[in-house]
């Protein structure tokens, strides 16, 4: 549970990766943009968390516990995940 | 006057804490300096003369926006006697770490679970006295939009706010 | 209330209390936090602690960066996930909550909003009924006949004229305060009986918009359209405000993050976005000629995107990033509602209000120099060029000072039928896209500075005019009438 090198990062999923409906758990947040990791952790959008991607377009649109979120492409590709499962 | 300031990250109704508190005479203005507006007001508690202060929204003593910036600035500069740290109920895993921080930097701290009624319709059952025993802080229940848990809040800013 | 930070690891742990004993001077707040905001390279912190303690700082610095060397990474996320481990802990105790939460109205209501099909035709229905029919029918139609008519017409204007015709013996004064464009008869009147109710009801309606959590969503649909324009979903914010009033929309620009995007916004905001006092009588003036209106729609929104489009391109810097919380959608508050609707309008009272004055006082002072008149003879070429008659110069002029001011000229104009519907619509289309009003020209150079705003300024009058010329030209090309 940590925030990866981008090295190790490219063997995982992101958020951006997953199909509408994917539900997973938050595995590490990237620190390549150190500005997106800064929103992330102030939101709460940590690794351990369980994140429900509910959909793609127009924008992302996610669930983190009780509270759901709009971002990006460029910011949901900062959020990798792991055990992936398309409900 | 005592000031206290309420504190908390945006959508947990804390302006509607805030006029709930302060009902009558308020004034909007820009921080000095910054473009960010603050709403102020005065209440009375057993005859004691209280300025609120609303903080605009902040997520972490770690600012990202000016808004942030300027809330932080108000805890660290503002001589605040007391800050009332707003919560949504429902979502305590995100709010309480900031409550965390905002116990350590010194000032008397009281939090309130808003929006308390939204989390009890959703099944979510909070046992405030254990928080309190934890955190070591005044934990109060309140729904913002109706007045519930108003008057145990002031009696709590009463005690603890000198 | 004093507390000590117990939930750090041990090499953190350590850390902060070295980084404790080093803070010598005393502080307003404590030093458990100065310490552990220090170990994050807090700037500000960084800044007051180095303030205060002198050559110790280095010291800190140096324990900072041996202990943020210990980890891969940095110290902020390590921080945040020793907290969040001891957040969890507490909150498995003190809180129980169901598996799964129950699906709710709001949260299907909240799907229709950002489910493409069903949003977009939201938006034009919010549109519809918030912006048409409330603030324009209501608000520019009802309200303002009410109060115009009915207050200031048959009682108080009579009653300050005769006031004022009885104090002071000078006509030229008198106009000044009661004549044609007077201070009272006009300015005030206007911004009290016209503009208030104008901009108070879109105030009224965008405050139920934002307390019902909207705003995001409308964010989220429009963030790939924004994202084309140098922009992202968080202008929605400042552009819809724009739609009641510019001035108050140019200064909302500060949420944007980077400054290329406030000057795409602020620019964008004074060339296409009209405000309600405008919006109102253009809508009104135009609906009776539906391919004016038409025409019209198309022009101002493909203006927007295309000029958008050209400057983005043209102003260095990244794309910005949309983040955004969703918030459930709830019923406005009623208190939530009136609190900032009135703190919005004591704003426009306080900040534009005095300017509309001054604009009287400018526009008496110019007809009196002959200043005015001069400078309709220069506009008058101008204005032919766009196949408009002469009075229209006159519009243009009086359009800088109060936008209101040059629609109204224009709707004088329609009744006194000296515009054929070409005609109209280029008139139209030509005011919209005009300069900014004097109070958002002050607000432009106070919040982008003045060379940039004139920058801004001369691109749009070229726009303006510009875009006249082109669509007089292209109806007599292709003869079209409408």
């Amino acid at each position: 549970m940590e925030a990866l090198s981008s090295k190790k990062t490219s063997s995982l999923k992101n958020l951006g990766q997953l199909s509408a409906g994917a539900r997973a758990r938050i595995y590490a947040l990237g620190a390549s943009k150190s500005d997106i990791q800064a929103k992330l952790l102030a939101m709460g959008i940590l690794p351990g968390r369980d994140i429900h991607l509910m959909r793609k377009f127009p924008s992302f649109v996610f669930q983190v516990g009780n509270s759901q979120f709009t971002v990006d492409r460029e910011i949901a590709q900062e959020i990798f995940v792991c055990h992936p499962e398309v409900i | 006057m005592t000031k206290i300031a309420l504190v908390g990250s945006p959508n947990v109704g804390k302006s509607a804490l805030f006029n709930q508190l302060t009902k009558l005479y308020v004034s909007v203005s820009n921080y000095p300096g910054t473009t960010v507006s603050l709403a102020r007001g005065t209440m009375t508690i057993q005859e004691k003369l209280y300025e609120v202060i609303d903080t605009p929204g902040m997520y972490s003593l770690l600012p990202i926006t000016d808004e942030e910036r300027v809330s932080r600035k108000i805890i660290f500069e503002g001589n605040l006697h007391a800050m009332i740290h707003v919560v949504d109920a429902k979502n305590l895993e995100r709010m309480l770490p900031l409550t965390f921080q905002l116990r350590e930097v010194g000032l008397p701290l009281i939090l309130a679970l808003n929006m308390s009624d939204e989390a009890e319709k959703s099944g979510i059952e909070i046992q405030a006295p254990i928080l309190e025993k934890y955190l070591r802080l005044p934990v109060i229940k309140t729904v913002s939009t109706q007045g519930v848990g108003m008057r145990l809040l002031k009696e709590k800013i009463y005690e603890f706010a000198h | 209330m004093n507390s000590h930070i117990d939930y750090l690891d041990e090499p953190l742990q350590k850390a902060l209390l070295q980084i404790i004993e080093c803070l010598k001077s005393s502080y307003a707040v404590s030093k458990q936090t100065l310490a552990l905001l220090l170990l994050q390279e807090d700037p500000y912190v960084e800044t007051l602690v180095q303030k205060e303690e002198g050559e110790a700082y280095v010291k800190i610095k140096e324990l900072v960066q041996k202990t943020a060397a210990g980890y891969s990474e940095p110290l902020r996320f390590v921080i945040t996930m020793n907290r969040q481990k001891a957040v969890d802990a507490l909150v498995s105790q003190s809180v129980s909550s169901p598996k799964r939460s129950s699906l709710k109205i709001s949260n299907f209501l909240s799907q229709l909003m950002i489910h493409p099909l069903t949003g977009y035709p939201i938006v034009a229905l919010i549109l519809y009924y918030g912006l048409y029919q409330f603030v324009g029918v209501f608000g520019s139609g009802t309200l303002v006949d009410f109060i115009e008519t009915t207050i200031f017409e048959n009682h108080i204007n009579p009653w300050i004229t005769s006031l004022v015709q009885g104090l002071l013996p000078w006509k030229v004064i008198q106009d000044l305060f009661v004549g044609e464009y007077g201070v009272f008869t006009l300015g005030v009147r206007y911004a009290m009986a016209i503009v208030l109710p104008i901009v108070g009801t879109f105030f009224i309606a965008f405050s139920m918009i934002e307390d019902s959590g909207y705003l995001p969503r409308l964010a989220l649909l429009l963030d790939r359209s924004f994202k084309k324009i140098g922009l992202n979903g968080r202008a929605v914010i400042p552009m819809v405000l724009g739609l009641g009033c510019d001035t108050m929309a140019t200064m909302v620009t500060r949420i944007l993050e980077t400054k290329r995007e406030k000057v795409i916004a602020t620019l964008l905001l004074a060339l296409a976005i009209p405000c309600s006092a405008q919006l109102g009588l253009i809508l009104a003036l135009l609906s009776p000629v539906p391919s004016a209106l038409f025409l019209w729609g198309g022009v101002v929104i493909g203006e927007f995107f295309l000029i958008g489009y050209l400057t983005a391109k043209l102003l260095p810097g990244r794309q910005p990033q949309f983040f955004m919380e969703l918030p459930p959608l709830r019923l406005p508050l009623f208190s939530n509602v009136m609190s900032k609707t009135l703190s919005r309008i004591q704003w426009y009272f306080m900040e534009v209000l005095p300017l509309f004055v001054i604009a009287s006082v400018l526009i008496w002072a110019g007809q009196l120099t002959g200043l005015f008149g001069w400078i309709i003879e220069l506009l008058k070429p101008l204005v032919s060029a766009l196949g408009l008659p002469a009075e229209a110069a006159i519009i243009i002029l009086f359009g800088f000072f109060r936008r209101d001011y040059g629609a109204a000229g224009l709707f004088d104009l329609q009744s006194k039928n000296l515009l054929t519907h070409n005609q109209l619509a280029i008139a139209a289309i030509t005011l919209t896209l005009f300069l900014p009003c004097v109070a958002q020209f002050l607000i432009m150079k106070k919040e982008r500075g003045l060379q940039t705003t004139l920058l801004m300024s001369a691109f749009i009058f070229a726009m303006a005019f510009g875009t006249g010329f082109l669509l007089n030209l292209g109806f007599n090309i292709f003869g079209v009438i409408l």
